[in-house]
């Protein structure tokens, strides 16, 4: 699988090209994290060029985002092919990631800062 | 033969008939006319004794639109009985600016009630073009219909009103109040002067009024004269001048609040969203954002409980950005809330995704409200602590279906095979939304524990059982699920040999090849029709010459699946055996054909298209057509 990784206004894009199973999974999640421990918390993974995930791709995503989230950083995803989309509706993981149809949608979710904190 | 105007007199004479139905008929002939005697008796008709008749009269005079109606129309402006007079506004109105002639002139009536409504109905109609006419009603010596004028000119909100407005106010003690309401609609900047000073009223509901009115100049010019007000101890003005100091720092930016007492901001703030209007809770919730999160909590709780959906939704979302910053606030709050605010801060915290809200969660599991229950199902699911199974299980078993769904739904994100036997008890529950959050949950889990269980449900004495077991193996997509997968091709069952060769495809593996090309033989067409695609996503253009005698397939949809998937391959050498299908008996094949066509590229398909156009079928022409187009384009 390809990983193009590209970064505008603190939003990290990674860009993913093939097939999404155990072993680039694997390499998916050490990417997002390496990027997380430099602080960059805010992911769009687009899925355009995806076309087949599987059981342990779709686990390894959803433990991508569990660390992400502790890290209180925030992914979410978008351009999900036809194929990909079937497979988040038939595992309901359209109910836990955020979902967009474009990149350009999923970057716009980071515009609005987050509240302060005394 | 009788003329148009022996027709019209017979109708004028109907109209007079004793007979309800005559004089219905009369009106519907005498729309038709647009003489002057035939609508004024279509108006006439609008004091007939019968509710059906008058109603008819006057759609008929709406319809007509004849110039000569709102003269007749407004003659009824002076009529002593209010049921016509108002009948006959309605009627002005409703034929809009055609009206507006006809109501000008009323402008200079003598009697000022005439006068007075002709400036109401110009603003209701709300056509600029009026606006001189309704300048010089301004200055009528009667003041009902001077200050009819000044409400007429906010309603136009046209700058043109501005100056006369400003120059009655002083000479117009009573319409004062009309006045500064119409330069607040205007919003006009050249108004600053006037109502800076209007603010200083002795009269409060002036005062008030000119506040608001200030607001919507939108402009930060005004902000001195507002702040000056803050100086004074009325409650009721502080917190206009504050409502209004909001929506100019909205409309232009924020620093028109910064030096505002914090205390005096937060508490209107908080009372805005319990008490304000829509518009105002909306900007008061966009103004609590900038708060530090724990002290803005109450606010935002308050609010999850509006009848606004848009005002419940605008703080959900702040909420959910403050939620891990607010999470003592969240977790007081969940101990009291009412089942649907429960359900909102549950939402919220589903999406923190923060395990330190666990132990107030846990205990709603229990909750009476089944809404709340399944929205505990789902934030433990969103956390994906394993230490919460034993409820999700629990959960699982819950007497309402949405519940057990969600709990199923749950286990599977959190992705444990402790909960193993729980989702196969969920592929026999009675509801098929349950059924399907276990199936998605052992997808999820893809352990070789749930692989080797869909393997014996392959043998499941249910047949549903059998297809789900095949449709899950697909999906998890594991190297281990080829060779169940290759087995279940030669189940007795067609649905899950169909099922089988679509999972194979999807993987793409390809050793799946072989067997699915012999699957193009199976004594089932709709198993033969998945082949046909499967072996396509597998092979691309190589399975054209295994695809291409089924174009003889005794199943029309074999065939026509078989023409679309040779169109998708794009192979240079089967147009030829397509375009036979171009003058086939069946409507889907011919249809098919022309796309398949179109999408091959072959330059020597146009002519057999060409001659496809005289197709009976007018639906296979336009596809046809478009077919041609394509092909032409591309050359």
């Amino acid at each position: 699988m390809e990983i193009r990784v590209s970064e505008n206004d603190s939003v990290l894009t990674l860009s993913l090209k093939g097939r999404l199973d155990f072993s680039s999974s694997s390499e998916l999640k050490e990417q997002i994290l390496e990027h997380v421990k430099q602080g960059k918390k805010n992911i769009v993974l687009n899925l355009d060029q995806v076309d087949f995930i599987n059981s342990s791709g779709l686990g390894t995503l959803v433990s991508i985002l569990k660390e992400v989230r502790l890290a209180k950083g925030k992914m979410v995803l978008s351009n999900l092919a036809t194929y990909v989309q079937e497979i988040f509706e038939i595992t309901q993981l359209s109910h836990i990631f955020e979902i967009f149809a474009s990149e350009a949608e999923a970057r716009e979710t980071f515009k609005d800062s987050p509240v302060s904190v005394s | 033969m009788k003329t148009d105007k022996e027709n019209l007199h017979g109708l004028l004479e109907k109209l007079a008939s004793d007979d309800v139905f005559d004089r219905e008929d009369a009106i519907a002939g005498l729309k038709e006319y647009g003489e002057p005697e035939a609508v004024a008796a279509l108006v006439t008709a609008l004091e007939d004794s019968d509710k059906g008749v008058r109603e008819s009269a006057g759609e008929a005079i709406v319809a007509g639109r004849s110039e000569l109606a709102p003269q007749f129309l407004t003659e009824y402006l002076a009529s002593s009985d209010i049921s016509s007079r108002n009948f006959a506004s309605e009627l002005l109105i409703k034929l809009g600016s055609f009206s507006l002639p006809a109501l000008m002139d009323k402008i200079s009536d003598q009697d000022h009630d005439v006068r007075k409504f002709a400036v109401d109905i110009l603003g209701i109609i709300n056509d600029a073009s009026a606006i001189e006419v309704v300048i010089t009603a301004l200055q009528d010596q009667n003041m009902n219909v001077a200050c009819s004028a000044a409400e007429t000119l906010g309603q136009f909100g046209d700058p043109r009103g501005v100056e006369p407005l400003i120059g009655a106010y002083d000479k117009l003690p009573e319409a004062r109040l009309q006045i500064i309401e119409a330069l607040g609609k205007i919003g006009d900047v050249t108004a600053l002067k006037l109502l800076s000073v209007a603010v200083k009223d002795k009269d409060p509901v002036i005062r008030l009024t000119a506040i608001e009115a200030l607001g919507n100049l939108g402009s930060k010019e005004v902000e001195p004269y507002l702040k000056e007000l803050l100086k004074c101890d009325d409650d009721t003005l502080q917190e206009a001048v504050v409502s209004t100091l909001i929506k100019i720092a909205h409309a232009t930016d924020r620093t028109v609040l910064e030096d505002l007492p914090v205390t005096m901001l937060r508490s209107f703030l908080l009372k805005a969203i319990e008490t304000g209007d829509r518009k105002t809770k909306l900007l008061a919730l966009d103004e609590l954002k900038s708060w530090d999160a724990p002290s803005a909590i109450n606010g935002l709780i308050v609010a999850l409980n509006d009848e606004h959906e848009d005002v419940v939704l605008k703080a959900k979302d702040i909420l959910v950005k403050a939620a891990n910053a607010t999470a003592e606030k969240i977790s007081q709050a969940l101990k009291n809330a009412s089942p649907s605010v429960t359900c909102d801060l549950l939402e919220t915290i589903a999406a923190t995704g923060n395990s330190q809200f666990i132990p107030d969660v846990l205990p709603l599991a229990d909750h009476e409200d089944e809404a709340v229950r399944e929205q505990v199902a789902t934030v433990l699911g969103n956390i994906g602590d394993k230490h919460v199974l034993d409820t999700l299980k629990k959960l699982a078993e819950d007497p309402v279906g949405h519940v057990r769904s969600a709990a199923l739904k749950a286990i599977g994100w959190i992705g444990s095979d402790l909960a193993f036997d729980t989702l196969i008890a969920g592929l026999d529950d009675c509801y098929p939304d349950v059924r399907q959050a276990a199936l998605g949950a052992l997808v999820l889990s893809g352990s070789r524990e749930v692989i080797d269980r869909l393997k014996k449900d392959l043998q499941h004495e249910q047949t549903y059982r059998q297809k789900m077991a095949v449709q899950a193996l697909g999906w998890i997509g594991e190297q281990e699920v080829v060779e169940p997968l290759l087995e279940a091709l030669n189940h007795p069952e067609w649905e899950v040999r169909k099922s089988a060769v679509e999972a194979l495809a999807r993987i793409r593996d390809e050793s799946a090849a072989e067997p699915i090309r012999l699957m193009l033989n199976d004594e089932e067409p709709k198993v033969r029709q998945s082949a046909i695609e499967g072996l396509v996503t597998l092979c691309g253009v190589e399975a054209c010459k295994d695809i291409l005698y089924l174009l003889e397939d005794h199943d029309v949809w074999v065939r026509f699946h078989a023409i679309n998937a040779l169109g998708q391959t794009g192979s240079e050498t089967v147009a030829e055996k397509i375009v036979q299908f171009l003058t086939d008996e069946q409507d889907v094949l011919r249809v098919a054909a022309a796309k398949a066509l179109s999408q091959l590229g072959d330059k020597r398909s146009l002519p057999f298209l060409k001659g496809a156009l005289r197709d009976k079928n007018p639906d296979v022409v336009n596809i046809v057509s478009d077919a041609i187009d394509t092909l032409e384009e591309t050359f």
